[in-house]
């Protein structure tokens, strides 16, 4: 059976990019974060996912209090969404320069199958992550980190855009997810 | 019956040219999907121009054809009595720089990461001028892929050159291709290629359309080709292509996906709330769309590399993606090279360089400042002096100097050393028969590139300027001077004659010295009947006064 994600806009320009990429293995709904997200609705998905957009993680804190509330579902945080886990879990989110912006780079990934892949970046922040985290993958040209997963919560976060063109291999991450999700 | 036509690109070089037609309007507070339904539901069949401005909410305008016809490119033949219209910049550099920086600012900050910041240019439609006629003299300038002329009101039109395909459906394929990426013509393609920045100002928008496409397709879309050349006559752009099939139809695609995601920036709802604080004017029609539509196909551009003409007051809009790695002084020229056709207006100052000519260099100077205040008040003199003192004292030889500035950017001078040509002992001037100088205060009184009056007459010939009300002005390089019982006379600035520096230095004084005679200088208006019995002279700084034969036309 389909499994059921939700994301939740931040007001981006990329979502139907995201719900492309998870299609048709995931049956997507969207749902802008200034509206309303209670536990009941929370509660129907398998999977949580909190999207890009502009600004910064403090911008936003309804989705950032569903972080820190105890929700039991698996998140999956993409570049901002990415922050909000780092910012959530006592980690620290500082400017970083220059920008990426619709720009490569390869990854340096413990997971043989993910080394060297080219991600799409898009980011001018970067994750200092908490002790919470394990670093699964870093850029190879800067050596900022690109892929973390909370090592007691179902978090996973990347600070790359894995449903954009620029981004290699894109379904690999979705297998990934997909047997994440069942660990 | 309409009298003033509407075209619209169709197909290569066919346009749709119509003058049976009605114009629809979208009514206030009702909602481009509510309007758009409402024509496909009454006018399905029928062919349809169609404008939506960049602020979505604005009046949708929609031409109804009655009748049409396609007409090829080569049908619209120029009007070669068009002389070219100078054009203002209506922003300056220091504000364009300015403007540019508190993006890349914004962009550092995680705010968005691309906007597209346009400003405008502006000019008088000279009467004479037919509009329609002006769109075909550009049409032959730009040559757009994607053209059209709207004539919305008797007094409104719109003339758009636009090289960019918004949205084309045929069947359920739909289809878009956004530019972004630019280089000028000279520069090598694979400079524009190889350029990371430019690189990332076109992907970013290609995931960001990939998204809008996405959001009324059926199944997943595909990026056809990707930093694909785009050869214009006046730039090199690149694009790329984006496809999908949707069973939707126009009036929700469009409004799903409008404003267009090339022309606004990335992530698109904050940016579009940049573009409200940085841009100082609505955009009104330009980067909205324009197209036509028949049943379920359609085709529209984006309206961008466009005029408005309000009666007589002709604009051009430009603008560029801005980017965290954009250089503000690259994007100010790529700015510039997007309105490459269009002729901005430029300050002529020429001067001779030799010892005794010092003491006019501070009237120079002070001229030239009035003359770019003219057009841009937010010059300073020390500027100008600025670009002045960069000019050597003395040369080796004597020479004249000619210097062309952009009243809008002063780093953009053009400074020349020329021999100086001995003039014959014997020169005869003439009067024109044309009285169409412009008279009255303003730019008129300053050398510019606008010279109009003046490219109507043989150059091998000193002839007397007439203006407007029928009193002499001036020749095309001198001022004039007229003796009768002693007293010298020259035209009053009302004329419309240029301030020149000779002259502006013997009104200062009212006297006129010649050898070790002096005589009283009085301003006036002069008309043909004070030449009888009078003596004429001919003055600027560079020649001096010279006196002159007048000979019967």
């Amino acid at each position: 059976m389909n499994k059921t994600a939700l994301i939740i806009d931040h007001d981006d320009s990329f979502i139907w990019n995201i719900k492309a990429w998870l299609e048709p293995e995931f049956q997507v709904s969207i749902l802008n974060h200034s509206e309303n997200i209670n536990h009941d609705q929370i509660n129907l998905y398998d999977l949580i996912i909190l999207s890009p957009g502009p600004k910064n993680p403090v911008d936003y804190p309804m989705s950032l209090n569903l972080l820190t509330e105890k929700i039991y579902k698996p998140v999956l945080g993409i570049c901002l969404g990415f922050q909000m886990m780092t910012v959530a879990s006592g980690g620290t989110v500082t400017a970083y320069s220059p920008p990426k912006h619709g720009k490569t780079s390869g990854i340096t990934c413990h997971n043989k199958l993910f080394n060297n892949l080219q991600v799409a970046r898009y980011h001018s922040l970067q994750c200092l992550m908490s002790d919470n985290f394990e670093i699964i993958a870093y850029s190879c040209d800067d050596q900022i980190v690109m892929w973390a997963e909370h090592k007691t919560k179902k978090q996973l976060g990347f600070q790359f855009h894995p449903e954009s063109f620029l981004t290699d291999s894109a379904d690999l991450y979705k297998q990934y997810i997909l047997s994440w999700l069942l660990i | 019956m309409n009298k003033s036509p509407v075209v619209c690109f169709y197909k290569d070089d066919q346009y749709i040219y119509s003058l049976d037609y009605e114009l629809v309007q979208s009514k206030k507070d009702q909602t481009l999907i509510h309007f758009l339904e409402q024509i496909q539901n009454q006018f399905s069949q029928k062919m349809k121009i169609v404008q939506v401005d960049f602020e979505t909410k604005s009046t949708v305008n929609i031409f109804i054809l009655n009748s049409y016809e396609i007409k090829h490119k080569n049908d619209f033949t120029q009007n070669t009595d068009l002389a070219e219209i100078l054009f203002k910049t209506n922003i300056t550099k220091t504000d364009f720089i300015h403007t540019v920086k508190k993006i890349k600012h914004d962009i550092s900050q995680g705010r968005y990461y691309q906007v597209n910041f346009t400003s405008s240019f502006s000019s008088l439609k000279p009467h004479r001028y037919d509009t329609f006629d002006l769109f075909k003299h550009y049409l032959h300038k730009f040559n757009s892929k994607f053209p059209a002329y709207l004539p919305l009101t008797d007094d409104i039109q719109i003339l758009c050159y636009s090289p960019e395909l918004f949205l084309s459906k045929n069947d359920s394929l739909l289809n878009t291709q956004p530019i972004k990426g630019s280089s000028k013509v000279s520069e090598n393609f694979d400079l524009l290629i190889n350029d990371q920045k430019e690189n990332a100002e076109l992907s970013m928008i290609v995931d960001l359309l990939r998204n809008d496409l996405q959001s009324v397709c059926d199944n997943q879309v595909i990026v056809k080709s990707h930093r694909k050349k785009m050869a214009l006559n006046y730039m090199i752009h690149t694009f790329s292509e984006i496809e999908g099939t949707t069973h939707l139809k126009c009036p929700e695609i469009l409004s799903n996906m409008l404003p267009a995601g090339s022309i606004s920036g990335c992530p698109k709802i904050e940016s579009l709330i940049a573009i409200k604080e940085y841009e100082i004017s609505k955009r009104g029609f330009y980067t909205g769309c324009i197209g036509w539509w028949k049943q379920d196909d359609f085709q529209f551009n984006l309206a961008i590399r466009s005029f408005l003409n309000n009666k007589h007051n002709l604009n051009y809009y430009s603008g560029c993606g801005i980017v965290y790695d954009s250089d503000p002084e690259k994007e100010w020229q790529e700015f510039n090279n997007k309105a490459g056709l269009i002729d901005i207006i430029k300050i002529w100052d020429a001067f001779k360089i030799s010892e005794t000519e010092n003491e006019l260099m501070s009237i120079h100077q002070q001229r030239t400042f009035e003359a770019i205040r003219t057009v841009n008040t937010k010059i300073t003199f020390d500027e100008v002096r600025n670009i002045y003192d960069q000019i050597p004292k003395i040369l080796e030889s004597e020479k004249k100097c000619r210097l062309e500035i952009n009243p809008f950017d002063l780093s953009d001078v053009k400074i020349e050393y020329q021999n100086i040509i001995p003039l014959p002992k014997i020169i005869n001037v003439s009067v024109s028969k044309y009285k169409n100088q412009k008279s009255g205060l303003g730019l008129q009184n300053f050398k510019t590139n606008q010279r109009q009056y003046w490219n109507q007459f043989d150059p091998a010939q000193e002839i007397i300027g007439l203006n407007t009300d029928g009193f002499l002005t001036e020749t095309a390089r001198f001022n004039l001077f007229i003796k009768a019982n002693d007293i010298f006379y020259t035209p009053d600035l009302n004329s419309g004659c240029i301030n020149g520096c000779l002259r502006e230095s013997f009104v200062n004084n009212n006297q006129i010295k010649i050898g070790s005679l002096t005589y009283p200088l009085f301003e006036k208006k002069i008309s043909l009947s004070d030449l009888i019995d009078a003596e004429i002279y001919l003055g600027n700084s560079l020649r001096g006064l010279i006196k002159v034969n007048l000979i019967q036309n």
